[in-house]
């Protein structure tokens, strides 16, 4: 008590002793409550992460519209060149889209997946048109422009799988590990080493043989990992999406926050990958060692990795 | 207390003050059972941010804020019909039978509104002051004082003649 407290003393006995007396009996046998404890704390933390995480996907990518420098890559679209991409930040504000549940809810996968195909639509090249996106995780695109620059097999039919990608969580501020690094089917023929805008760093990465296609993997700045692949059944080089577009749509601010937001609502943390990807999970935290890669000739994260 | 930041920091804590925390909870609500889970959403909310603490010494005041303001905050949610039972009776039955004397506090403490009953404890049974009682329930030191002299006037009223004799002892 204070001495400025006007209460007098002998109100503070009455109060204290009538505690005391209350207390003054067998108390019951203290609960074991540790575990309980940590597992209820440990899943608080978990959602409050992906509660930040959804807030921080949202303004960052909105802040940093991810503006994708590819010119700078050095690398056409026919081929997969060394380069960083600079990022040009820009200081839009957040964008209605950006978190559309609201800090106090968690977003469900399917609304996840819903907002991923509303950006998709919306970014991707007018030549495709968004067709389908089904709960394991694929966005279907019919090239819709028979006439399109580079022709391909079937251009009027082709369907081309867009997939979402993640992948364990890296250390903050680490990139994925390299897909070149890998061994076996899973590693890539080329790989990539690109920024996005707000600093996440990743590769983007071509397979060839019987499962061609193209892949954007990316470690956000706080460590998830996210990105799409593009499955094609034409060969990686003349696939529907090409490098640059791939990048482009990755680095899109609605794609970029919605391809987040799946990663951080996937139940039990980052998503498995979807089958059809049959890649290896990227699990280290380190940036990967050089890549023997045809056309690498960099260990730098600038470089081909 | 001190406290580490790793999880033996934490179980330190919990073996350490666990108890207290519980009487003190028990105050507030009346029912051992219900104090318990006072107890551990405070715990658990103070283990998800175990390591960020600023203050690791400011851990045990942490709690007992927590676990406050959930109380009061629990029972702004629910039906006042739920307030006037101070202790389940299966759980009065499970235990050696209290004294009359006893039965006649928590009966006494059960006529408090919950937030007088808050003050008290914080008050006096915790040894705050008014400034940390109006932060943790977060009044005006005035309101505090108010709330602190009602509610001893009430404990007086219905505890009559008794009130001398329990303070005496």
């Amino acid at each position: 008590m204070t001495a400025a407290d006007p209460g007098p003393e002998q109100e503070g006995r009455l109060a204290t002793a009538v505690f005391g007396a209350v207390l003054d009996h067998e108390e019951p046998p203290l609960p074991a409550v540790l575990a309980p404890v940590r597992e209820r704390g440990r899943r608080l933390r978990r959602a409050r992460r992906a509660r930040a995480g959804l807030l921080g996907a949202a303004c960052t990518a909105a802040a940093v519209l991810l503006v994708v420098n590819v010119t700078a890559a050095g690398g056409g679209s026919a081929g997969l060149g060394p380069g960083t991409v600079t990022p040009e930040t820009a200081t839009a504000s957040p964008s209605p889209s950006a978190s559309p549940t609201g800090p106090g809810r968690a977003m469900t996968m399917e609304e996840g997946f819903q907002r991923l195909r509303e950006a998709v639509r919306e970014a991707a090249p007018q030549r495709l048109s968004v067709l389908h996106l089904s709960p394991s995780g694929f966005t279907e695109f019919m090239l819709t422009e028979p006439g399109s620059p580079s022709p391909r097999p079937g251009s009027t039919a082709e369907a081309v799988r867009l997939g979402i990608r993640g992948g364990q969580p890296v250390a903050p501020g680490q990139s994925p590990e390299s897909p070149c690094t890998r061994t076996g089917p899973q590693k890539a023929a080329t790989c990539v080493h690109r920024v996005l805008g707000d600093g996440s760093t990743g590769w983007i990465s071509s397979y060839g043989g019987a499962d061609p296609r193209l892949e954007a993997t990316f470690a956000s700045p706080g460590g998830t990992v996210f990105g799409l692949s593009v499955i094609n059944p034409a060969a990686a080089d003349r696939a529907a999406l090409s490098l640059d577009e791939l990048v482009d749509l990755v680095g899109r601010a609605p794609v970029y926050t919605a391809l987040l937001a799946t990663q951080e609502t996937s139940p039990g943390g980052p998503s498995p990958q979807p089958s059809a990807f049959r890649t290896s999970t990227p699990s280290s935290g380190r940036p990967s060692s050089p890549s023997s890669a045809p056309g690498s000739g960099s260990a730098s994260p600038s470089g081909l990795g | 207390m001190g406290a580490g930041s790793g999880e033996a920091g934490f179980e330190e804590f919990v073996a350490a003050r666990y108890p207290a925390l519980r009487r003190t909870a028990y105050l507030l609500c009346g029912d051992w059972h219900a104090a318990e889970d006072l107890v551990q959403g405070a715990l658990v909310k103070l283990y998800a941010r175990w390591r960020r603490l600023r203050e690791p010494d400011k851990a045990g005041a942490y709690a007992r804020t927590v676990m406050v303001r959930d109380h009061i905050d629990g029972l702004r949610r629910r039906s006042s019909t739920e307030l006037s039972l101070p202790e389940p009776p299966e759980t009065q039955a499970a235990r050696v039978p209290d004294s009359d004397r006893q039965l006649a506090l928590r009966a006494a403490l059960a006529e408090l509104r919950p937030q007088y009953r808050a003050v008290l404890v914080l008050r006096y049974w915790e040894d705050q002051t008014v400034a940390e009682t109006a932060r943790v329930l977060g009044l005006a030191e005035g309101t505090v004082r108010s709330d602190a002299h009602r509610a001893l006037g009430k404990l007086r009223e219905v505890l009559g003649d008794s009130v001398l004799d329990l303070v005496a002892d």
